[in-house]
């Protein structure tokens, strides 16, 4: 038998923040602006609106691959070129309410398998095109932590936008998008 | 596909969702869970199978878009039913899912150019894919999964009591 590098309490908190991110992505959203959702601090960097939309692709495609590690033997998970969906699928021009809702609801129904795994589910695993050995429990240690980095760079941003003084907004600390999400 | 066509069908992909939501209309408790045969869903069941399907689905169209020739994986829906358990989970979340996947797969294909429409890729088990043959097998899902909870509930107000 595989036996799984985290613990049952590792697991269990690791999944009690992957259900924690998106009420903590909403407080970093709560009061915003229209032009926090659009400010970026350098022409190439992300704004707020990209980075709801990544979580929303990023997310959903997450679900999937939890889905394809617990019923495909040993699947093939292709990576996720995350600045060619943010160009590719006009990310800064699209409302961010659905993208909400799909985040929302890739993490209640996600969450919904992850009370459920046994020890079998848990020493399961792929493989990712960029990053090799994908193993479940790496599954949920990047997930886990996902949304919360990404509510974190939301929060960034628009301390950012305040404190870039106008005319011209030129912030010291711009910053790239982060983390990847592949 | 002629562009009366694209829009027709892409305009069936957006009503997919309030077409379910209507099948659903006022279906009761042990109606809900109640399944025809043995072997067929019940609507809970095809209210997970649409969540679980519509999000695949809508990932596969982003993998066409951005991908040069992606290979799209198929997936075995009766092996989900069982094994995420749709009979017994809560149908409110999967219809949060499938109503999202659509509304945001929607706004992407209102995006598309007439060069995204050409785009192709590979199925594992039905061959050469593209845009085009997605929008033909996803504009009218929701409809037909309509259709099947309509049946059922025809069959529940029948069934022998």
């Amino acid at each position: 038998m595989v036996m799984s590098p985290l613990s049952s309490a590792e697991r269990a908190e690791l999944i009690g923040r992957y259900r924690a991110g998106y009420g903590v992505l909403l407080n970093a959203l709560d009061g915003l602006t229209p032009a926090d959702l659009d400010w970026r601090p350098t022409p190439e960097a992300w704004n707020v609106r990209d980075v709801v939309h990544h979580l929303e692709d990023a997310e959903m495609t997450g679900a999937v691959r939890l889905r394809r590690l617990l019923t495909e033997d040993e699947p093939f998970l292709v990576a996720f070129d995350e600045e060619a969906y943010r160009r590719r699928l006009g990310y800064a021009a699209r409302p961010i309410e659905p993208a909400l809702d799909a985040i929302r609801a890739a993490h209640a129904t996600t969450a919904e398998l992850l009370d459920r795994l046994t020890g079998d589910d848990w020493a399961r695993g792929g493989t990712h095109s960029e990053e090799g050995a994908y193993p479940l429990t790496r599954w949920l240690a990047f997930h886990a932590s996902h949304t919360h980095e990404h509510a974190a760079q939301i929060r960034q941003l628009r301390l950012a936008r305040v404190g870039a003084a106008p005319p011209p907004a030129e912030p010291s600390s711009a910053r790239g998008p982060m983390p990847a999400a592949r | 596909m002629t562009p009366a066509e694209l829009q027709h069908l892409i305009a069936q992909y957006k009503a997919g969702y309030d077409e379910v939501v209507r099948a659903l209309a006022g279906i009761g408790p042990d109606e809900r869970d109640w399944r025809p045969a043995p072997s067929e869903w019940s609507a809970r069941e095809v209210v997970h199978h649409l969540a679980d399907s519509e999000t695949i689905s809508g990932l596969r169209l982003r993998r066409l878009l951005i991908e040069s020739n992606p290979v799209i994986q198929g997936y075995d829906e009766a092996e989900y039913a069982r094994h995420f358990r749709y009979q017994e989970r809560p149908w409110e979340p999967a219809l949060r899912a499938f109503e999202a996947a659509r509304t945001t797969t929607a706004q992407i294909l209102d995006a598309m150019t007439d060069a995204d429409w050409r785009r192709t890729g590979t199925h594992t088990e039905s061959g050469p894919y593209s845009t085009e043959a997605w929008l033909r097998i996803y504009a009218d899902h929701g409809h037909v999964h309509a259709n099947q909870i309509r049946n059922n509930r025809a069959a529940w107000a029948a069934r022998p009591r």
